[in-house]
């Protein structure tokens, strides 16, 4: 029985490592640094998805894909969601065109496999803002120029600072039917 | 320093009027009555306010003019609205319902009985528990969805959707009846709602504008009211209007309180037709090359794919100034000479939102956008288009400081079913049917449980006999309310909500401005039994154990201090707000730049760095995404469609020769103070006043000041006849907001002996894309009132053991 429970634990482990190794919806969970082999590094935003390819015991190494514009890397080819900045001299993997891979280690306790909960803070501050007046839209419904559309309109009924609505046009837009994290909707 | 005076110093007619009907004791007297009174600072969507109150009682309701610039009479109203017979006094739940017999037919034809608090809020309680066991929070609806019970932070729709959300929450509503058709569209078109975003400011317009094109536009009626609190200052920037020598044109078939102040040429195009005009127009500056082609290369998309629309060479119809006339009932002639005019000055095209409340309604702000982009002005000081110069004082320059919000909803809702505003019987009527939205599909869940608070349906719903017949299918109707509201009279329990002078609250004033932050203070105790919406839905929320999660611990008190916390007021300016609360109001400062503010500069100056939020980038008057929802009645560029019901429509036209159109009301906001004495100031006879042009009249036999009957196939209303040249032939016009009164209140369907237009509005939805109202495609006829019996609309129901 001992002997059985020893290989349940251990085929668990396994499994466990298999599926972080070979994860592609692991989520940045705040604003982290990414460390590339030569020491160069990019910031990336909280909510990027990544693909976790080693993991080590303080630190992983991801990568992750986007569209790369000057130092700046997109979610999308039409720059609709900034999702990190390079600093001088990250060097970036090319696909075709402007998109790109990026490749280094970011700490483990910035990486998430649970998206959501990356959002929580801001879900409730969305929450708090954006159902005074009316009830709440669903924000999967809309895609991310929607979402900058409709709340270019509405940021002045919520009284928001800059520093406010920059915070919650990336939750609308992180979470839009064409963001970062895939939910139904 | 109060700078709303530093530009516009006279004063407007409209405060002229109303310090005239203010009625103010004056001398000696005053003095000693004053000594006798307090002096209570509180603020209404009229406008800010001191209640005088003496023994417990309000005796005066004055404006604080220094908030208020031009007082309109309405503000006046408010405290006879608080000590009227139409307060809901007790809980009261409809007499079979109590007995157990939830016989859902008998809504409104019965008396109701007082009940306790505690028995009101567990019936309430049980019921939703039932809904819940038989079809989960998918039964539950929740048809609070506007903000406009009143400007303050605790508005009864977001007490009721928080509520709601604690419990899992409910079907609830996806946009709007205001802007349901442009709000959901115009996003895509130019990247933003429009007809809620900051206007040009009035100093620009003044400095600049040559010619205003008031589409529909009747800016002078309209801002007499606010979502917040209104200032009344466009009326002092209106008088510079004037001086400035704008040309105006107004295109409605009413000639409005705005066309008469500003003189205004009347183009009287026939109700449903503005989409062609616009199209005839763009037509004939194509044709004649005198549109802006560089304007349109450079900062819009798809005029390529539009013009074989616009030139026949898609459907075999050239959009002609000689076609558009024969829809419009306009002159070929004027047609181009009113394009003529618009591309050689300096034109402001000033749309409204009653156009889009139409069949189509789509269509209407996409098609004057193109046609502005044609003009080639738009970015430009004083060109352009502006959907809100009729909302919250449009042009208002903005203090660009944080005033106060409001109490939210929060999260919760798990049943994510939204169905849009107008949809509301078909959610009832027809469970399980499918219908598209905006490219997605909705179904409706099967409800049994609705609840409203702050809002009257049967006030502002489309075809109320069909709503009536869905509200008589349901298990259980709430009602949370201070009058006997149509809708309440419908309901099965019926709970009394305070009123805004009988608790604690804040309000902002204005959306455009943001410079003022107001105290709502306190003036009367609660009338009867009732109590705040606040303190309702926290009992209702503990009878599932969500009490303190609806509240967190929190009195209103605390509420209102954490929401002054995020203002400029407390955070830059370091007020308390206890030194807010004494002084009852804080003003912010307008930045001069601020009164620069042109709407679309940025965007005209550098379309790559300001680009739209839209497909491209630029206006859209194309759209892929549009033209790929497949819909046959919404196309990926402006369309003209035929209208369901109008008067181009000869067949039907013969059979109701008169095109209905319901405007906003002069003297309420929507329904609400129809129960007070201002009312006296229009009603004809006791009933809402149908405008109707002298040889219409003639044609049907009425006379200035009779009760007639307005009727289609929809049901039948009694309205008074008012005789006027400001409303073109065919066409009469019936403001909104007068509560539904049945005749015969044992008949499942009776005439309206009240004048509630929306009686004859017609249900039907704008298109498949945005189901939105579509309340000013009416056709009726009217004839002799025959045996009227009086209006028992602000008359509560009988009730038992009260």
């Amino acid at each position: 029985m001992k002997t059985l429970l020893k290989n349940l634990l251990a085929l668990s482990l396994l499994l466990g490592a298999f599926i972080q190794v070979n994860a592609s919806d692991s989520f940045t969970f705040q604003d982290a640094v990414l460390t590339a082999k030569d020491g160069k590094t990019a910031k990336v935003f909280l909510g990027v998805p990544l693909s976790v390819k080693k993991e080590m015991e303080k630190k992983s190494e991801v990568t992750i894909d986007g569209f790369l514009f000057g130092k700046e890397l997109y979610s999308t080819e039409q720059k609709e969601l900034l999702i990190a900045t390079l600093d001088d001299g990250f060097k970036v993997s090319k696909k075709t065109g402007n998109k790109v891979v990026l490749t280094g280690t970011i700490d483990n306790e910035l990486i998430t496999d649970n998206g959501p909960e990356v959002w929580e803070e801001h879900e409730e501050f969305f929450y708090e803002m954006c159902s005074q007046c009316h009830a709440a839209p669903s924000v999967p419904h809309h895609s991310m120029v929607e979402w900058e559309a409709i709340f270019s309109t509405m940021k002045g009924f919520s009284k928001l600072d800059e520093e406010e609505a920059s915070y919650l046009l990336r939750y609308l837009k992180s979470n839009a039917s064409n963001g970062l994290l895939k939910t139904e909707h | 320093m109060d700078n709303s005076r530093r530009d516009f110093l006279k004063k407007g007619a409209i405060g002229t009027a109303a310090v005239a009907a203010s009625g103010s004791i004056s001398g000696v007297l005053a003095k000693e009555f004053a000594a006798r009174t307090t002096k209570i600072p509180s603020a209404s969507h009229y406008g800010a306010f001191y209640a005088h109150v003496r023994e417990g009682k309000i005796v005066d309701i004055t404006s604080q003019t220094d908030s208020d610039e031009n007082p309109t009479v309405m503000v006046k109203s408010l405290a006879d609205r608080n000590t009227t017979n139409s307060r809901v006094k007790y809980p009261v739940v409809r007499k079979s319902f109590l007995e157990g017999k939830r016989d859902g037919s008998k809504r409104g034809k019965e008396e109701f009985v007082r009940v306790s608090w505690d028995k009101a809020l567990d019936l309430v309680a049980d019921s939703i528990k039932k809904a819940q066991a038989k079809g989960g929070n998918k039964a539950l609806y929740n048809a609070s969805y506007g903000g406009w019970a009143h400007p303050g932070a605790f508005k009864p729709n977001s007490m009721a959707g928080r509520f709601f959300n604690q419990i899992g929450g409910a079907v609830r509503t996806s946009g709007e009846y205001s802007n349901g058709a442009a709000g959901q569209v115009n996003p895509s078109i130019v990247g933003d709602m429009e007809v809620y975003s900051i206007q040009t400011a009035h100093e620009q317009i003044i400095k600049n504008t040559k010619v205003m094109i008031l589409w529909g536009c009747d800016m002078y009626k309209t801002n007499r009211i606010g979502y917040s609190v209104p200032n009344h200052r466009c009326y002092d920037a209106y008088e510079e209007y004037k001086k400035a020598g704008i040309k105006f044109i107004s295109i409605d078939p009413i000639y409005t309180t705005s066309a008469s102040e500003f003189k205004a040429d009347w183009i009287k195009i026939r109700p449903g037709s503005d989409v062609a005009l616009m199209l005839a127009m763009m037509n004939y500056l194509y044709k004649t090359k005198k549109y802006d082609k560089k304007f349109i290369e450079k900062y819009t998309y798809g005029f390529d794919k539009f013009l074989p629309y616009l030139l026949g060479k898609e459907d075999g119809v050239e959009k002609t100034p000689a076609w558009a006339s024969k829809l419009t009932e306009i002159p070929e002639e004027t047609i181009k000479q009113l394009a003529d005019v618009m591309v050689s000055n300096r034109t402001f095209i000033a749309g409204n939102w009653s156009l889009q409340r139409a069949h189509h309604g789509e269509q209407v702000d996409w098609s004057i956008i193109t046609l502005a982009s044609m003009l080639g002005q738009i970015g430009l000081p004083g060109g352009g288009f502006g959907f809100s110069m009729h909302y919250e004082g449009g042009g208002d320059a903005n203090s660009g400081k944080a005033t106060v919000g409001g109490m939210s909803q929060g999260g919760g809702d798990k049943v994510n079913i939204a169905i849009p505003a107008s949809r509301m019987s078909d959610l009832i009527l027809k469970p399980g049917h499918t219908v598209t939205y905006k490219g997605t599909k909705i179904t409706y869940p099967k409800v049994e449980f609705m609840l409203s608070a702050g809002g009257s349906p049967i006030g502002h719903q489309p075809q109320i006999n069909e709503l009536i017949e869905a509200m008589r299918t349901l298990d259980t109707v709430v009602v949370v309310e201070p009058w006997w509201t149509p809708t309440a009279k419908m309901a099965d329990i019926v709970l009394p909500a305070t009123t805004t002078l009988e608790r604690d609250d804040i309000a902002s004033g204005m959306s455009y401005s943001n410079d003022r932050i107001h105290a709502m203070k306190k003036i009367v105790e609660p009338r009867f039994e009732s109590k705040d919406d606040y303190e309702i839905f926290a009992a209702l929320a503990e009878r599932f154990n969500k009490g303190k999660k609806f509240t967190r611990g929190r009195t209103t008190k605390q509420w209102l201090e954490r929401l002054y916390k995020r203002s400029y007021a407390r955070k830059q300016m370091k007020i308390s707000f206890e030194e807010f609360w004494e002084k009852g109001v804080i003003k912010y400062d307008i930045p001069d730049s601020a009164r620069k503010f042109v709407r679309h500069e940025a965007f005209r100056k550098d379309p790559v760095k300001n680009a739209l939020k839209t497909e491209t980038g630029k206006i859209q008057i194309f759209s892929d995404k549009f033209a790929n929802f497949g819909y046959d009645d919404f196309k990926g560029h402006p369309t003209w469609f035929e209208p369901a019901e109008w008067l181009g429509n000869k067949k039907l036209a013969k059979k109701y020769p008169l095109h209905l159109v319901s405007p906003h009301p002069t003297y309420r906001v929507h329904s609400q103070l129809d129960n007070t004495w201002v009312q006296g100031v229009h009603k004809v006879q006791g009933r809402e006043p149908v405008r109707i042009s002298p040889n219409d009249a003639k044609k049907f036999g009425v006379k200035d000041g009779e009760i007639v009957e307005v009727y289609n196939d929809r049901g039948a209303i009694l309205a008074g006849v008012v005789v006027t040249n400001t409303i073109r032939d065919g066409v009469i016009a019936i403001e909104e907001g007068a509560w539904y009164s049945p005749e015969d209140n044992q008949k499942d369907v009776s005439r309206c002996n009240s004048g509630q237009v929306n009686v004859l509005t017609s249900s039907r939805p704008t298109s498949q894309m945005a189901q939105a109202t579509t309340a000013n495609t009416v056709l009726v006829s009217i004839r002799k009132a025959g045996t009227v019996s009086p209006n028992l609309a602000y008359q509560p129901p009988k009730i038992i053991g009260a």
